[in-house]
């Protein structure tokens, strides 16, 4: 942190009044909670039912009326699904590409983002304007063309072409944007006075203001990296380079689907993420707290 | 640029010049080039090239693997007179539609998990996260066993009260509504994401010099909260619309996958629609002509919302 | 054309050389070493598949092939893309919807001059199967398995019902009147699934009824035999004796007959997995031939090994398609019982695998059989099928199936005259 944001003294040193105010309104509390916990029933139940489905038998997942729990807790299913696919190495490269992809976007947006949000220069808007057509162009029809850079730069089957298109973001940049434009421009004119580079100035100064913004915007690449799905099955086809996401897709056969396995694998799948967001989302939490001379 | 005399002058920093020398062009505007460079050549190389020379491609004739003859604007006639476009098209913007509910409930429950000293909090977050790594197949089946029409909770439910509900995705009548409802559900998640870093990034002074006027939990969050959180509920109304307007997992996975649909024509989607003419019919040429019509739809209305943006979206 | 070659020139210059074939080198092919890629989309299949390779490369170590696995869902997608982009598998799996187009469009390498060269002919296969991979004289691909319809029937419903097992002597009429037995609407209970489903239901009563689907440019859906045979269908569905297309597009057939709500279901031979897994299902399962209608009638179809048109491995792709086409490669596929082999008399694997059902039962219908109906835009047309017919299959009388066929006739006839 540098001299231009001021630590998080104000918010810590009143928590007293904001509990206090919250107390005051029990009825609001109950109201909040109930509110939460049915938004979170609706949310958690598919989740829940792909752990009970991992647990079925085939004939239990798929049965006709819909069975909810299964009438023997079968683990065999977790370790068998390591014999079907090269499970490890595909886990590994799902968090290669995850990581890569999130690093690299969370970095390159944000310098783009600052740019669009804060720096003038000729052509700005249109330029944002192009970036932002990125995102009205329906990803199945990159699919060839994408496919078709690949092959010309040799990259099929290799973990470079999973993380390529990923690693530019139009929504990521916008994202940030949208968080850079929020931060009083005093913070920056007092660095630049100080005569603090813009790379600097970018990277001390406004970088931490938007770390809200750059946790949500790492959950949500890292999640997209690794639910990606169509992108990894087109231009790989070799078991060992593939992501998890499209290994598990290889389950789904034309006429039936080994539902337990690819439930057990899901879920497998889903806990190096759901440490990650864990991790992450303390960085939600802290928030900022400036006080800028505005206000 | 006459950096001498204003350095020899330091102890007048004009506000009016320093501003300037923000906005100017010069070495700011170099390194906003610079800045930008990454990103852009990226997404030069890897989408916008790729898309320019696709839609090139809506003015021939193309062979299902390649080979391709000018024929003019065909494609976009034949897109225009085929029922299936106009139909789509009204369903797509009915997608959009009902798809912009998230944001109010995203909002919503993005201030109550901020609200402070709630008990819980980290879990709550948690939970609300868990679709995130929710297998799309795993929602796929809850919710097609929601709405089954034989068997289904939202029927057997509503049969405790003597109403028989329909085959909800199956029925030309409701399966978009159907679809619609879980393409809400399936985005709170990001929205909420977004929205509590948005909130998080509200100065606590704010919010505290308006507790300071005798402002209630209601007014701080329509006076503060909502004009400051302003532009991320800007930036995910774009961001909807366009995500709306390219609906097509869903719909194929709800309506799509198994065997034939009734309602296959009542939910479908111009992007499903594409993909039907693309990869199924292998009609690229009128499928490109297609994505580039919905192209100018998707920009049209995010120009509409920049436009708009001047009269409700507050940057500091 | 144009496009594709500014493609690469906006790629990096030095990875433009590697076009192609980036895992194959000159080297390897003068020493007579290959490597060659196999696409398929089953992973029940893969064990067998490995076992044919390995009996493969004792009779040719010096050609090593890896299996592609693509899932079905994505698999048309990725090939038409690997396709146009280069770099798809040497082989891979087709299948009849597609076939046309892929040779017509010269994707795939002709392989008749090369069969006659060896001796090679295709007589052990079903020949209407053989000719559904030759396209204007020229074979392009040879079947692996093949599948036909047969009737699944649920033993306690029948028991219950008092109805005898079906049979041979079985027809039209007395399905309708077994139907009235069985429906049972507190357990939602019905006689036979008559979805929308074109391979298992609608293509066996056109047939039975004398109808046809394509013939050249024109559609067989105003024909008033074709028409006859939907008619099998819907005529159940609005006596209430079927499940209407709304509620099957909910729960499909199969699982409503695994689930014990149908007492009746035509089935593919890939069925009988699911239905053989489930004991208790196993218990209460059989198959018998189709019932007929104003003659015995059936769809054949089945898969293909097929060779990429750009494989740098011709030869050992051929010589890989050649051997998928023995007895030795039909024995190992029925023995995995997952699929039916199209070699013939090599199906006793497939049937074994499941003694208590009666498999014979396809292999007696081969004779009955006609061959999947195809044409060079099948998949265009067949998506017509489902929502143009749709409106006759949910159950509302007042919609006339005769109406939707003709409407379909139409739709169809514009696509077939457009055809290439």
């Amino acid at each position: 942190m540098t001299s231009t944001t001021t630590p998080a003294s104000t918010a810590a040193a009143h928590p007293a009044r904001w509990r206090g105010s919250a107390r005051g309104t029990w009825a609001g509390s109950v109201i909040t909670h109930a509110v939460l916990i049915a938004g979170a029933v609706v949310m958690v139940f598919p989740f829940v039912w792909q752990v009970l489905t991992a647990f079925k038998t085939q004939a239990e997942a798929v049965a006709v009326p819909v069975q909810v729990f299964p009438s023997r807790w079968e683990w065999a299913v977790f370790t068998e699904i390591f014999d079907v696919l090269p499970f490890a190495e595909q886990l590994r490269t799902s968090a290669i590409v995850a990581l890569v992809r999130t690093v690299g976007q969370v970095l390159l947006c944000s310098l783009a983002a600052y740019a669009f949000a804060r720096l003038h220069f000729r052509g700005r808007e249109l330029l944002f304007a192009l970036f932002l057509s990125v995102l009205m162009v329906p990803g199945q029809l990159l699919i060839l063309p994408q496919y078709e850079l690949m092959v010309s730069f040799g990259l099929l089957n290799t973990i470079p072409a999973l993380i390529l298109p990923g690693l530019f973001s139009a929504f990521g940049t916008f994202l940030l944007r949208q968080f850079f434009l929020t931060i009083p421009a005093e913070l920056e004119e007092a660095a630049l006075i100080d005569g603090a580079s813009r790379l600097r100035i970018y990277w001390s100064v406004m970088l931490p203001l938007v770390r809200p913004a750059l946790a949500a915007l790492a959950v949500i690449t890292m999640m997209n990296s690794w639910n990606d799905l169509l992108w990894p099955l087109v231009v790989n086809t070799d078991p060992n380079v593939m992501p998890i996401s499209a290994g598990l897709t290889t389950l789904q056969g034309q006429f039936q689907t080994n539902y337990p396995a690819l439930m057990a694998g899901a879920l497998l799948a889903s806990l190096p993420m759901l440490l990650v967001f864990l991790v992450l989302q303390r960085q939600f939490v802290q928030g900022i707290a400036l006080t800028g001379s505005k206000g | 640029m006459a950096v001498p005399t204003t350095a020899s002058t330091p102890a007048t920093p004009a506000p009016a010049r320093r501003r300037r020398s923000i906005r100017s062009g010069g070495r700011a505007g170099l390194i906003g080039y610079l800045f930008i460079a990454p990103v852009g050549i990226g997404l030069l190389v890897l989408y916008i090239y790729p898309a320019v020379a696709t839609f090139a491609l809506s003015f021939t004739d193309w062979g299902p693997f390649g080979g391709n003859t000018f024929n003019g604007f065909a494609n976009y006639v034949a897109v225009f007179r085929n029922d299936l476009f106009w139909r789509s098209l009204g369903n797509t913007l009915l997608y959009m539609s009902i798809g912009l509910f998230v944001i109010p409930i995203a909002i919503v429950i993005a201030t109550l998990l901020n609200k402070p000293g709630l008990r819980g909090v980290g879990v709550y977050r948690t939970l609300y996260f868990i679709p995130f790594v929710t297998l799309p197949v795993a929602s796929g089946m809850v919710w097609k066993w929601l709405y089954n029409g034989d068997y289904g909770l939202i029927n057997a439910f509503l049969g405790n009260f003597g109403i028989s509900g329909t085959y909800w995705v199956a029925n030309p009548a409701t399966a978009l509504m159907a679809i619609g409802i879980v393409q809400v559900w399936s985005q709170i998640g990001y929205y909420l994401v977004i929205f509590i870093a948005g909130i998080k990034a509200i100065p606590q002074t704010y919010l505290e010099a308006a507790e300071l006027d005798g402002a209630g939990p209601l007014r701080r969050f329509f006076t503060v909260v909502l004009p400051l959180l302003s532009p991320s509920i800007f930036f995910c109304s774009v961001i909807n619309v366009i995500a709306t307007l390219q609906i097509f997992d869903l719909i194929y996975v709800m309506s799509q996958s198994s065997s034939a649909n009734p309602a296959f024509n009542s939910a479908q989607s111009i992007v499903t629609l594409f993909y039907q003419m693309a990869f199924v019919e292998n009609n690229k040429g009128n499928a490109t002509a297609l994505a580039f019509l919905l192209m100018l739809l998707i920009a049209a209305l995010t120009a509409v919302q920049f436009r708009l943006q001047k009269k409700w979206v507050f940057y500091d | 054309m144009r496009r594709r070659a500014f493609l690469r020139a906006a790629a990096a210059a030095p990875a433009a050389a590697v076009l192609g074939c980036s895992s194959s080198s000159d080297d390897d092919r003068q020493h007579g070493h290959a490597s060659i890629s196999y696409g398929m989309w089953d992973q029940l299949q893969v064990p067998a598949m490995h076992e044919v390779i390995a009996a493969f490369r004792k009779e040719h170590p010096d050609i090593d092939v890896t299996i592609q696995l693509t899932p079905f869902s994505t698999y048309w997608t990725r090939l038409q893309t690997s396709i146009t982009g280069g770099g798809a598998a040497d082989v891979f799996w087709m299948n009849g919807p597609n076939i046309r187009r892929f040779s017509h469009y010269g994707t795939l390498l002709p392989i008749s001059d090369r069969l006659a060269a060896d001796g090679v002919d295709l007589a052990d296969h079903p020949d209407n199967l053989v000719d559904l991979y030759a396209y204007q004289g020229e074979q392009f691909g040879i079947p692996k398995d093949y599948d036909c319809i047969s009737l699944y029937y649920n033993t306690e419903l029948f028991d219950e019902a008092g109805v005898p097992y079906p049979d041979d002597t079985w027809t039209w009429e007395t399905v309708r009147e077994a139907c009235r037995e069985f429906r049972v609407p507190s357990r939602g209970q019905f006689g036979i699934s008559s979805a929308l489903d074109r391979q298992r239901n609608l293509y066996p009563a056109i047939f039975q009824n004398d109808g046809w689907v394509v013939d050249g440019r024109e559609s067989g859906f105003a024909d008033e035999r074709t028409i006859g045979g939907l008619e099998f269908w819907t005529d159940l569905i609005n006596a209430d004796l079927a499940p209407n297309a709304m509620a099957t597009a909910d729960t499909t057939g199969r699982s409503l007959f695994l689930g014990g709500k149908l007492a009746m279901y035509y089935g593919l031979p890939n069925d009988a997995v699911e239905a053989y897994d489930d004991e208790a299902v196993r218990e209460r399962t059989d198959i018998a031939v189709l019932p007929q209608g104003s003659s015995r009638g059936n769809v054949i179809h089945g898969l293909a090994n097929v060779i990429n048109a750009r494989t740098p491995f011709p030869d050992a792709a051929y010589e890989f398609v050649k051997f998928m086409a023995t007895r030795e490669v039909g024995e190992i596929q029925g023995a995995s019982g997952t699929i039916l082999p199209s070699f013939a008399g090599t199906e006793s694997g497939y049937v074994d695998s499941k003694p208590e059902f009666n498999l014979r039962a396809f292999i007696d219908q081969i004779p009955d059989c006609i061959a999947y109906p195809i044409s060079m835009d099948t998949n265009t047309w067949e998506n017509q099928q489902y929502t143009l017919l749709g409106d006759a299959w949910i159950g509302d009388p007042g919609r006339s199936v005769a109406d939707a066929s003709h409407a379909l006739a139409s739709a169809m006839n514009l696509v077939l005259e457009q055809e290439p």
